[in-house]
């Protein structure tokens, strides 16, 4: 009877420690798999909800969008990078000294030594940019040229291709 | 009864949020030079500063262990005055790199129609100018006989931008508080969308002016003022969050009253500390971004921000709206911290005894 007992309760530590050993590996799997991610995520999600809702009954939505009271207000962000470079259509080497501009704003950038600009503005339905031979005959002569952007909905890059005057 | 339900379920709200303890405004003090030497500068900042700014590359490394970026997340560079600094659009860009938003509290000394087109290249999204009077009141207070022009000249550029969501501040004082409604027409006047008024606790230089302090009637005067303001929609009129202010609450701001500081704002100081508002008395820095991992100290420490329980000392220990109030804004314990230097709602219920 005794040994009957000892036998039972090394049969059920084994069988936990198995259990403990199988529910590691399936954690561990679970993590390569990504599911724990997800998991993870659905949980991040109800908390939102129910952090929204409560915000929302004590009508205090805005609290989510919150100042510091010596700091600014939240940025919206509706704006796009816009990058590219400017080349020659003849030579097909980079032009300094374009003036990239914004047409209908006063937004406006300079391309650089490889003939390169890069700047962030307002997001429109559409976008028209000006590239604006203004250093007479420094970095050679070229015609002006306008490029009307619609597909506005992640950043945009362009090669821009100037004809020699 | 509806209104006892709201307040309920705001303090859950606000007990939520301080568990979570997500960084979602950092503010970098990138600088302590300063162009203008302003009468109520809680910072004492000077044109020569005690501290040299702190290289960008040593903020970017620090703001490159935030793991996770989270909703909302932006970047506010203050000072002293960021202008100063050459390399902002640099640092910018950085951030947009990152996916990070940007922007600044500037006194519009030096924002021009160059700067201003540089930094929107730069992708600035928001941004804070003072105005803090009429031409006369203004120039007292900061301390330069061109700020005002200046500061229009800056106003009605941020205002020609559709991109950039931008307030105007004014610190009321003796000076200006009759003047607030001429104040507000100029704003309208200029296209301003947004107006947040703030008064002036004595710290830094304000300490030693009265003319900067309003009194118990006064400060009642500015409530009542914004609420007046808060019926039209012509321009958002709101009180800073700068403290509790009782009855007051739901009427002259969007939400009630919960100073984030610590709970979902953080800084890095000129110096490297790591702290919430740069107002806020630097013996509360939780680290320092030259020794420390920045966002370990943010997850792990910031506990004197998270429970302030502490605050329940001095006149705020017998307090009956303590559970709203928590001790009043952050920035109000300084030295000892054993009182609460500015009681907002004290000087309300003063008023209304006399």
């Amino acid at each position: 009877m005794y040994i009957r007992c000892v036998e039972l309760l090394l049969i059920m530590i084994y069988e936990c420690y198995q259990f403990y050993v199988n529910s590691v590996i399936l954690f561990r799997k679970l993590l390569d798999s990504g599911i724990y991610c997800i998991i993870i995520k659905i949980i991040d999600m109800k908390r939102n909800i129910l952090r929204k809702i409560i915000g929302g009954i004590s009508l205090t939505s805005v609290m989510f969008v919150f100042q510091a009271c010596y700091g600014t207000p939240q940025d919206f962000g509706f704006d796009l990078l816009v990058q590219g470079q400017v080349k020659s259509k003849t030579s097909g080497l980079p032009i300094k000294g374009i003036k990239v501009s914004v047409v209908n704003n006063m937004q406006y950038e300079m391309t650089d030594e490889e003939g390169r600009f890069s700047f962030y503005t307002e997001r429109f339905g559409s976008l028209k940019l000006r590239f604006q031979d203004i250093d007479s005959t420094e970095n050679g002569l070229y015609i002006n040229k306008d490029t009307i952007l619609t597909d506005l909905d992640r950043n945009v890059y362009l090669a821009i291709d100037l004809e020699e005057k | 009864m509806l209104s006892s339900v709201k307040k309920y379920v705001f303090r859950k709200f606000r007990d939520s949020e301080t568990k979570r303890h997500e960084l979602n405004y950092l503010f970098w003090e990138c600088t302590t030079r300063c162009n203008l030497n302003c009468l109520h500068c809680g910072s004492d900042c000077s044109k020569d500063s005690l501290h040299p700014d702190m290289p960008a590359e040593d903020f970017l490394k620090a703001i490159d262990t935030i793991k996770n970026i989270p909703q909302n997340f932006t970047v506010v560079f203050t000072g002293g005055e960021p202008l100063l600094r050459k390399d902002i659009e640099f640092c910018g860009k950085e951030l947009r790199k990152r996916g990070f938003k940007w922007s600044i509290v500037s006194n519009g000394h030096l924002y021009d129609k160059e700067r201003h087109i540089s930094l929107l290249n730069a992708g600035i999204g928001a941004l804070t100018i003072s105005l803090d009077g009429l031409k006369e009141s203004h120039n007292w207070l900061r301390n330069n006989e061109k700020s005002f022009d200046k500061v229009i000249n800056a106003i009605e550029l941020a205002s020609s931008s559709h991109r950039i969501n931008f307030d105007i501040v004014t610190c009321v004082n003796q000076r200006n508080i009759n003047e607030l409604q001429q104040i507000r027409e100029l704003l309208i006047s200029k296209n301003a969308k947004a107006w947040r008024l703030f008064t002036i606790i004595p710290i830094g230089r304000a300490a030693h002016n009265s003319d900067l302090l309003l009194t118990d009637n006064q400060f009642v005067q500015l409530m009542d003022f914004i609420v007046e303001c808060r019926k039209s929609k012509e321009i958002d009129v709101k009180f800073s969050c700068e403290g509790y202010v009782g009855k007051y609450e739901s009427l002259v701001r969007d939400s009630y009253f919960f100073c984030r500081a610590g709970i979902n704002i953080g800084s890095i100081l000129i110096d490297g500390s790591i702290s919430a508002c740069p107002n806020i008395d630097r013996t509360f820095s939780q680290g320092n971004i030259y020794t420390d991992n920045f966002y370990e100290v943010w997850k792990d420490k910031f506990q004197v921000f998270r429970n302030r329980k502490w605050t329940k000392i001095g006149q705020c220990e017998s307090c009956k709206d303590f559970k709203d109030c928590l001790g009043n804004g952050f920035h109000n314990w300084h030295g000892g911290k054993k009182n609460v230097l500015v009681c907002h709602n004290e000087k309300i219920e003063k008023n209304a005894k006399n």
